[in-house]
């Protein structure tokens, strides 16, 4: 029987994806790809651990501190349902759980939940399209966040966003949200949870504090800043892999 | 299999030639998951997860373990597998663009109507039967190679799919 029909359907992918996915692929240095877990080192860990718990004497106390901090911490979950939207899962400090669906959105539709206005950058890079905007209720943190993400030309949006995978990423915070590190503690507003922000950096004539971390995934940098009028918080966040420094300093400009 | 001559070479994935095994590899993966999916657009965030999967974890394979084309399509099979278990029933209106073919309308319509007409059969199929057509010839697999990344016989795998080309072509015959 003939089955050529079944391979009309085939083709190259187009150049342009494939150049861009293999420009970014193998810029990567050579000898860094992450190696996998050393299993005796491992298993000789957990022994050891498994023979210090085998003891009252230091089992009683590592669980008292282990309690102690799952007590105090925060804790988040990222949870899917198959064939549904994702869900952002949060234990507070007091215990208290919240559950909120994560839903895309129009920008229209979210600025008619939250109190402020909201401000959108009005220019991106060729190719970034937005395919992430969500709005996450007061319960959760204290006040009203809003993600915003875009994907590339060739990755990213295909699930809630891997940052490995997203260019640009926006979050805009009321002024009232609180965290908690997940060891117990508030955590600082997210900016100065960053080390050595630069100085010296400003958008629109103001200040704003701009980092630039190494993940193990790329570097990214972060803007974040205070708007005035409303106590508001955006922290801007690219991979820059996939952006440059300056066109992420060119995308916060435009959120005014 | 794309092996380099100096096994030893920048100490990459076990003497693997990357840069051929993505010439002739990309191609594969790509027709693989858009007879899987459907979507060119989403053919190609998959491609692209599965080449940096891949590209990260390259020190994980082992060519005295399995040829690589199995090693790279199980981990193409795993991308497919967090595809279908987290993709969104309904699209909202900022994903609606993904589901636009990029090529300028003006090209892609004479041949729409084909093509259109395979992707609407491939997408009645049965979740097992649609993977193996995808491995076949979305992927060009040989039957052991699918045998070997689905758990099933050679034979079952020939069998499935000879009765699934068959109701495919009395269906495109219609």
């Amino acid at each position: 029987m003939s089955d050529e029909f079944l391979y009309e359907w085939r083709q190259m992918p187009r150049p342009e994806f494939a150049e861009a996915l293999k420009e970014r692929i193998f810029r990567e240095p050579p000898g860094s790809a992450r190696r996998g877990p050393r299993l005796g080192l491992v298993a000789m860990l957990v022994a050891v651990i498994l023979a210090a718990c085998a003891t009252p004497q230091i089992r009683t106390p590592i669980l008292r501190a282990t309690e102690a901090v799952i007590a105090r911490g925060q804790v988040i979950f990222m949870t899917y349902t198959v064939g549904g939207p994702p869900r952002l899962e949060v234990t507070s400090p007091s215990g208290e759980r919240v559950v909120v669906t994560i839903k895309t959105m129009s920008v229209a539709e979210a600025q008619e939940r939250v109190p402020f206005s909201l401000r959108i950058p009005t220019w991106v890079p060729e190719g970034l399209k937005m395919n992430l905007l969500t709005v996450i209720p007061p319960e959760a943190y204290g006040d009203w966040i809003i993600y915003v993400g875009w994907r590339g030309p060739y990755s990213g949006g295909v699930a809630f966003p891997d940052p490995s995978l997203a260019p640009l990423f926006l979050q805009i915070e009321g002024p009232n949200v609180r965290r908690w590190w997940a060891l117990g503690g508030e955590a600082p507003p997210t900016p100065t949870a960053f080390p050595y922000p630069e100085e010296g950096t400003e958008i629109n004539g103001k200040p704003v504090y701009m980092t630039v971390s190494q993940q193990w995934y790329a570097p990214v940098a972060t803007i974040s800043w205070v708007q005035e009028e409303d106590g508001v918080r955006y922290t801007l966040t690219g991979n820059l892999s996939m952006i440059s420094q300056e066109d992420m300093i060119r995308v916060a400009e435009t959120i005014r | 299999m794309p092996i380099r001559k100096d096994s030893r070479e920048k100490g990459r994935g076990d003497g693997v030639d990357w840069e051929a095994v993505y010439a002739e590899y990309l191609p594969r993966v790509y027709n693989y998951f858009r007879y899987l999916v459907g979507v060119q657009a989403v053919a190609e965030d998959l491609t692209a997860t599965v080449f940096e999967k891949a590209w990260r974890r390259r020190n994980c394979y082992r060519s005295n373990v399995g040829a690589f084309s199995t090693w790279l399509f199980t981990v193409a099979k795993n991308v497919a597998r967090d595809y279908f278990r987290h993709r969104r029933q309904e699209v909202p209106l900022e994903w609606a663009w993904s589901l636009a073919d990029p090529d300028p309308v003006e090209e892609v319509v004479a041949e729409r109507e084909e093509r259109d007409r395979l992707a609407a059969l491939l997408a009645r199929l049965p979740a097992r039967e649609r993977e193996l057509i995808a491995l076949k010839y979305g992927a060009g697999l040989t039957n052991r190679e699918i045998a070997r990344l689905s758990g099933l016989s050679e034979t079952n795998v020939g069998t499935i799919l000879h009765r699934t080309v068959q109701r495919l072509r009395e269906e495109w015959e219609e």
